[in-house]
């Protein structure tokens, strides 16, 4: 793998984990 | 970091970089919501109504009807977008992996569920059969994808195969020669002989030229397959080397 797909790799995954992460956070402020 | 392969300009890398990971977050996101949603109204037994001129028997959770809609709308306009992004600024996209996500992160929802329901007692065969239709739905595209989705991440110039090298054997070329040109001055319009060493119809820079368009010609039509062309090229520049 090269370094620039592994850095694509890279920030698509901490986007994935990011937007996980904003939408528990989001779904429990509106929710509670 | 330095992106040695890359011929983009450190804004262009900035610029893509944020793009791909908002608009990804933005469909992670969406199917966060979708998810949570889906176990808040599955928790008060999977059906609820909210709104409207009747008085629903089981009213949903507070801003749940609306975390979903935007969930699944947002969802689609961001997987749109980063779909978009990663085209625009060739990037190796995971976009394949939103449906079988959306499919098996609900259907996990169906199975935890079903197995275990928070109203009543016992396992419900309706949320299990969900659970395994969507399973199937999300785990053999996720099955038949997971390879040229990642494959692309390990691309680079290295790994490229390189050129098969044929010898061309002397019927092949001679079918070669009746397909390109028919005449009896085939092989010196074709600007090759192939006898290797052999003499050549056109002597001089612009036949080998000639030739090699006219093979290019060929295979770009679909008359040469890639070993054929290879094989005749190999041929052509070796009579002339």
């Amino acid at each position: 793998m090269s370094r620039e797909s592994a850095w694509w790799l890279l920030v698509q995954l901490a986007a994935i984990a990011g937007g996980i992460a904003f939408g528990v956070w989001f779904f429990r402020a509106v929710t509670t | 970091m330095s992106l040695a392969a890359s011929t983009r300009t450190p804004l262009e890398v900035v610029r893509a970089t944020l793009a791909v990971f908002v608009t990804l977050a933005g469909v992670s996101c969406g199917l966060t919501l979708l998810y949570l949603g889906m176990r808040a109204v599955m928790d008060i037994g999977g059906a609820c109504a909210s709104g409207g001129p009747f008085v629903p028997r089981v009213e949903c959770p507070e801003g749940v009807p609306l975390l979903m809609i935007g969930g699944i709308w947002g969802g689609i306009v961001f997987v749109g977008l980063y779909l978009w992004t990663t085209s625009k600024h060739r990037v190796p996209t995971l976009v394949a992996f939103a449906w079988p996500a959306l499919f098996l992160s609900l259907g996990w929802n169906f199975l935890d569920y079903g197995v275990d329901p928070p109203v009543g007692e016992g396992l419900v065969w309706g949320w299990l059969i969900c659970a395994v239709l969507f399973a199937l739905m999300g785990g053999l595209p996720l099955l038949a994808m997971v390879k040229p989705v990642l494959g692309q991440f390990g691309r680079r110039a290295a790994d490229v195969p390189p050129a098969q090298v044929v010898v061309p054997t002397r019927s092949k070329v001679r079918q070669l020669r009746a397909a390109s040109n028919p005449g009896p001055r085939g092989s010196q319009r074709f600007g090759f002989d192939p006898k290797p060493g052999g003499p050549s119809g056109a002597p001089g820079g612009e036949s080998l030229v000639d030739a090699l368009e006219r093979l290019g010609a060929l295979h770009a039509s679909g008359a040469l397959s890639d070993d054929e062309f290879e094989a005749a090229k190999q041929q052509v520049l070796g009579g002339r080397g």
